[in-house]
């Protein structure tokens, strides 16, 4: 990694040159990603993503640069380009104390540099094995391995000098189910901010058989119908829906330029009394978890909303200067190759005050949402969209038949004042988020959650 | 630099029983010029040299990849070649010495200077909020230059270049009038964009996103449709890779078996030319250093090809078509295109509407990468548009879902429209008009 005599250079020249603000971010991640089908090895991927990312501020001007040479005098002449035209007042810096080593707060047990690649291929084969073993209509099932050892160095000219090493360990299991009618795909993808030990307790051949279990479903399911009903959406990754009705929009990369459609609404009340939506960062080994932001914050438990209160964005450094609001430890990149702004860490919705069978039961007709695959949302309009990879009808207070190929669809505000019903079963799932800054580990959870009436865009 | 890594490299991986070593180097270069409000928001650079190394030991092929070559640890990265080499047991096949020749380094040409495309950017963005006063926030305004060369060295010495350059220009503005808030997000793509080209950004972008102001759902039920240009690329995106033949090989696409066959109307065809003028995928060779081809994959509604890599092409007997890409370059080869386009007709859009009489015109669709399923071809995704009466735009519309089967819409296309919109990455471009579909399910209220 980079001296602590060059990043002072680095700085010390970014602020004679007109910044007012510095940093140098500098990763080192060993990769491990490895895609099978069936037994068969398709795709090893295994090394290191290495770089280093510089950011100048003056004022509301930013001025990133990325590079894979980290010979000083490239980085210093990088400065120099980066800096060009940049007419502010020289900022002041604080000198770099003693380099404050974070990680500790989630205990990582087998790091994955020591873990041999057939250990690895032994949780593919039991998950592949589980998956096809299903049912005879389970054709194919791809499973891809990951884990990820992220080392980072992130200093800063306001003082922050902080070393990280953030550990992420993931499988990913797709299944194929086929019969006359067609192809349908199941998926699940639990992960964790653990070592290699996250399988010594983790059920490896559940989720194959639950991702199975979705595709077979889904081969006998019919399309959607599609208008307006009530909609059910279960604990889990269903909490996506909350992510992308209004976590994005709550960002202060939306908020700040007053672009998002809850800008300048702090204090007000945006939701039904029953939504407290969290965004919590430091969950003990969760897989959007982070000890450090990537501007050298630690991170926080953020309460956006609370009882339908809007209490908080979440705040990076540069849009908090737009706001004049302090960070909150959500600032989040990919990589090097990305400047951080504000993103969701492990954001879900608190548990309310119903059960699940009492939220079925009390639907007459509606659709009940398993599982979510994936959505967006315009944060200027708030309009949002989620796709379904398992749903039924509900009819009569009870779930019926599986339908398939639904996007739901509706507007955040709206959406938001719509929850009649919040459960008790929270629980947290794993996904990415792909947004300004790169694609994010992040967690979306809520317990069963009815939104009184939506936009069901089906197919029939 | 490089060539002292690859050298030293190759020496430590010899002296350790890693032979035949090929090299896969991709450098890029960036520039992303941002204006806000008639000041520079954002200038990014970048500059990076990306390596990924195959090499042959015990017979078996081994992999890995390494970012900053100044500071690699090469005992590592041998001893994760080894280990890939030693549990997956796959015969390492040196790949066939090459033939293909470098076409495309003359076309690379200076990154703009951020002065002269900032001036652009400032009067795009003064071009935006003077079209309408309820032009109210242009969120982002941005252009982009993206240069990438990627080098291709066989073990016996060989060795290919080739270089792609391309411009993004971006603009998302905010349009208000009391209560009501729309958003549009417009962008352009090519070789080299031009001032001018900037400025019928701004205007597009403004007249679409004030035309949205008073947008309102429709009724749910069937609907003929035109897809306006720019939302038939991101379809054909979204759905090409039902074209791969990896895919096809894995069941995971429904064209599996269909080479021969007619699966869309006769009025569509989709032609791939890695040296269309337009196109920003300019290769000469895949990334496997086959020669990229010209060819039509759709012809008239006849499928004629899938795409295939070595691997797809070993299985199921035929020749590389050319198109086996990285698309990471730290992955193996899969498949995808260089530059597509849909051979346009003869209908303009307010002619596409005159036939239509009745339907909506659909401008833009979210979520896409959810809502479109690639292996089966269904979607359903949240859509904006207008509704069309008489041949001529009623009123704007929002807040619906167009749902179907991407491969029975293109059955049932009927008309064709004259006039292009381009989309994509370096991970394949298209061009493509607009297509009047005959009927297509839309949820509303």
């Amino acid at each position: 990694m980079l001296t602590r005599q060059t990043i002072d250079k680095i700085l010390d020249l970014a602020l004679e040159l007109g910044g007012d603000f510095a940093e140098v971010y500098q990763e080192d991640t060993r990769h491990n990603n490895i895609r099978a089908l069936h037994d068969r090895v398709e795709s090893s991927s295994c090394g290191r993503e290495s770089g280093i990312g510089l950011r100048i501020f003056s004022g509301l001007n930013s001025r990133y640069a990325f590079t894979t040479d980290e010979a000083e005098e490239n980085l210093l002449q990088l400065v120099e380009n980066m800096a060009q035209s940049l007419t502010g007042p020289q900022g002041t810096k604080v000198p770099l104390g003693d380099r404050t080593i974070y990680g500790n707060a989630h205990s990582i047990i087998c790091m994955p540099h020591n873990v041999t690649y057939n250990r690895r291929m032994d949780v593919i084969r039991r998950a592949t094995s589980a998956g096809m073993a299903y049912a005879p209509e389970i054709v194919q099932v791809s499973v891809g391995y990951l884990d990820i050892e992220q080392e980072v160095v992130i200093a800063n000219s306001e003082g922050v000098y902080a070393e990280d090493t953030r550990v992420k360990t993931r499988i990913l299991i797709n299944a194929y189910a086929q019969n006359e009618k067609g192809i349908q795909n199941g998926y699940y993808g639990p992960g964790a901010m653990r070592g290699f030990e996250y399988y010594d307790d983790l059920d490896i051949e559940w989720y194959a058989k639950e991702a199975a279990r979705v595709a077979v479903t889904m081969l006998g399911a019919d399309k959607c119908p599609g208008g307006q009903m009530s909609v059910v959406v279960d604990n889990g990754f269903g909490g996506l829906m909350f992510h992308e009705a209004c976590g994005h929009s709550l960002e202060a990369s939306s908020v700040a330029k007053g672009t998002s459609e809850f800008s300048g609404k702090v204090g007000q009340q945006i939701a039904s009394p029953l939504v407290t939506l969290i965004d919590d960062g430091t969950i003990a080994n969760e897989w959007g978890s982070l000890s450090v932001d990537d501007e050298g914050q630690p991170t926080q438990k953020n309460v956006l909303i609370e009882n339908g209160i809007l209490k908080s964005y979440m705040i990076d450094k540069l849009n908090g200067r737009r706001l004049q609001m302090k960070p909150t430890g959500s600032a989040r990149r990919q990589s090097y190759r990305f400047a951080p702004t504000s993103r969701m860490t492990n954001t879900y919705i608190a548990n309310g005050p119903h059960g699940k069978e009492e939220i079925i039961a009390s639907t007459d007709q509606g659709l009940f949402v398993k599982y979510i695959n994936g959505g967006s949302v315009n944060p200027a309009t708030g309009d949002f969209n989620f796709n379904v990879s398992e749903a039924y009808l509900i009819e009569s207070g009870k779930i019926t038949k599986p339908v398939r190929g639904a996007t739901l669809i509706g507007n955040g505000g709206n959406i938001l004042q719509q929850v009649d019903m919040v459960g008790n079963n929270l629980e947290i799932r794993q996904g990415y988020c792909y947004a300004g800054s790169g694609a994010l580990f992040i967690g979306a959870g809520q317990p069963t959650v009815r939104v009184a009436t939506m936009t069901v865009g089906g197919a029939q | 630099m490089l060539q002292r890594f690859i050298d030293a490299f190759t020496k430590e991986a010899n002296q350790t029983g890693i032979d035949r070593l090929e090299f896969y180097i991709k450098e890029c270069q960036g520039q992303t010029v941002q204006v806000y409000k008639q000041e520079v928001e954002r200038i990014s650079l970048s500059d990076e040299t990306l390596v990924f190394i195959e090499g042959e030991y015990e017979g078996y092929k081994g992999s890995t990849f390494v970012e900053s070559i100044g500071s690699a640890r090469i005992s590592e990265h041998l001893n994760v070649i080894r280990q890939i080499a030693q549990h997956n047991k796959e015969p390492f096949k040196p790949r066939p010495t090459f033939t293909a020749q470098a076409r495309t380094k003359g076309i690379v040409h200076e990154l703009p200077s951020i002065e002269k495309v900032t001036e652009w950017l400032k009067q795009g963005e003064q071009r935006a909020y003077g079209f309408d006063k309820r032009v109210d926030n242009v969120g982002v305004s941005s252009h982009t230059t993206h240069r990438e060369k990627v080098t291709l060295l066989g073990a016996q010495g060989d060795r290919l270049e080739d270089t792609v350059q391309f411009d993004r220009v971006r603009m998302s503005l905010v349009a208000r009038d009391g209560a009501a808030v729309q958003s549009a997000f417009e962008s352009r793509l090519g070789t080299s964009i031009d001032q001018e080209t900037l400025l019928s950004l701004a205007d597009q972008a403004a007249e679409k996103v004030v035309s949205q102001l008073e947008a309102s759902p429709v009724k749910t039920g069937q609907y003929a449709i035109i897809l306006q240009n720019s939302l038939v690329c991101d379809l054909i995106l979204a759905f090409v890779p039902g074209l791969y033949a990896d895919r096809a090989q894995k069941k995971m696409s429904v064209l599996a078996n269909k080479v021969g066959q007619t699966i869309t109307s006769s009025l569509f065809s989709l032609v791939e030319d890695p040296h269309l003028p337009s196109g920003i995928v300019t290769r000469s060779f895949d990334d496997e250093g086959t020669p990229t081809q010209g060819k039509a994959i759709i012809e008239a509604g006849r499928l004629t090809t899938l795409l295939h890599n070595l691997e797809t092409a070993r299985a199921f007997k035929v020749q590389s078509t050319g198109n086996g890409f990285k698309s990471l370059y730290r992955e193996q080869p899969a498949v995808s295109p260089t530059n597509l386009y849909v051979p346009s007709g003869t209908y303009t859009l307010p002619e596409m509407m005159k036939e239509m009489r009745s339907g909506l015109l659909i401008t833009d669709c979210d979520g896409i990468s959810a809502g479109a399923n690639s292996v089966s071809g269904d979607f359903s995704l949240i859509a904006k548009g207008y509704l069309v009466e008489n041949g001529a735009i009623q009123r704007a519309v929002n807040q619906i879902t167009i749902g179907g089967n991407y491969y029975e819409m293109l059955n049932n296309v009927s008309v064709v429209g004259s006039e292009y919109a381009t989309g994509g990455s370096s991970g394949g471009f298209i061009q493509a008009p607009s297509l009047l579909v005959n009927q297509l399910f839309v949820s509303g209220t």
